[in-house]
């Protein structure tokens, strides 16, 4: 049996999570104040968070997905343990975070007067790498 | 009219190549005092809009590295040691 378990991320800025996530293709709830995490079992104790996915939406999942925010501005992760080590682990949060910091990285360029040139996908032996370029005129 | 052109790279975990707090675009603003001390200085003669890039471009100093040895810290781990008995077994104590 496991429990909800928590994993610190680099992610600060709430719309670009949110967008993420829906990029990804799940309905969010969004509790400024928090919400409870359900448990499906006994061991899955109360846990709040700012941002859920439920369950239903994550295939295989042991429980809800919560991201909730710290003191200092970062989100932290919660989920199931035995979701950590499943479908919902690090290859999740990373794709997560890919998704976050390529809409953060285009509207901040784009803001400073660059326009976007290409978007390239590129395998690599660590996973999928983003290549976005940008130009301009001087 | 020049046109310039950038490379960000992102990798799966949302690592960038772009750091987005040093990045000025293409504005010539002074440089930001909070950097002072730290890696950034080594971007201090590059133009103002790569400094946030964490590419090739190295103009600067690297980071300063001591010239003296000294401790790092890097004590043995400790030694364990699990006793058998003679008949090779692990030594199993009985209360």
């Amino acid at each position: 049996m496991s429990k909800y378990g928590e994993t610190q991320t680099v992610l600060r800025e709430e719309k670009f999570l949110l967008d993420a996530l829906k990029e990804m293709g799940y309905q969010v709830e969004v509790h400024p104040e928090g919400a409870r995490l359900n448990s499906y079992y006994s061991e899955q104790e109360a846990k709040v968070a700012n941002i859920i996915i439920r369950r239903a939406q994550l295939p295989g999942a042991y429980g809800d997905v919560g991201f909730v925010r710290q003191p200092d501005g970062r989100f932290t992760l919660i989920e199931d343990e035995l979701d950590d080590y499943g479908g919902y682990g690090k290859k999740w949060l990373g794709r997560v975070q890919q998704i976050y910091k390529e809409n953060q990285t285009l509207a901040v360029v784009q803001t400073k007067g660059y326009r976007l040139k290409s978007r390239q996908i590129i395998e690599t032996s660590e996973g999928k790498q983003v290549r976005l370029q940008f130009v301009v005129r001087r | 009219m020049r046109e310039k052109t950038i490379t960000i790279a992102i990798d799966s975990q949302g690592n960038s190549t772009l750091d987005l707090e040093g990045f000025a675009g293409k504005h010539t603003s002074p440089p930001a005092t909070r950097h002072a001390g730290t890696g950034w200085t080594a971007y201090r003669h590059a133009p103002l809009e790569f400094r946030g890039l964490k590419a090739d471009i190295h103009h600067g100093p690297e980071s300063q590295t001591k010239p003296k040895a000294e401790y790092i810290g890097a004590d043995h781990l400790p030694f364990l040691v699990f006793r058998s008995q003679l008949r090779g077994e692990p030594y199993i104590p009985i209360s």
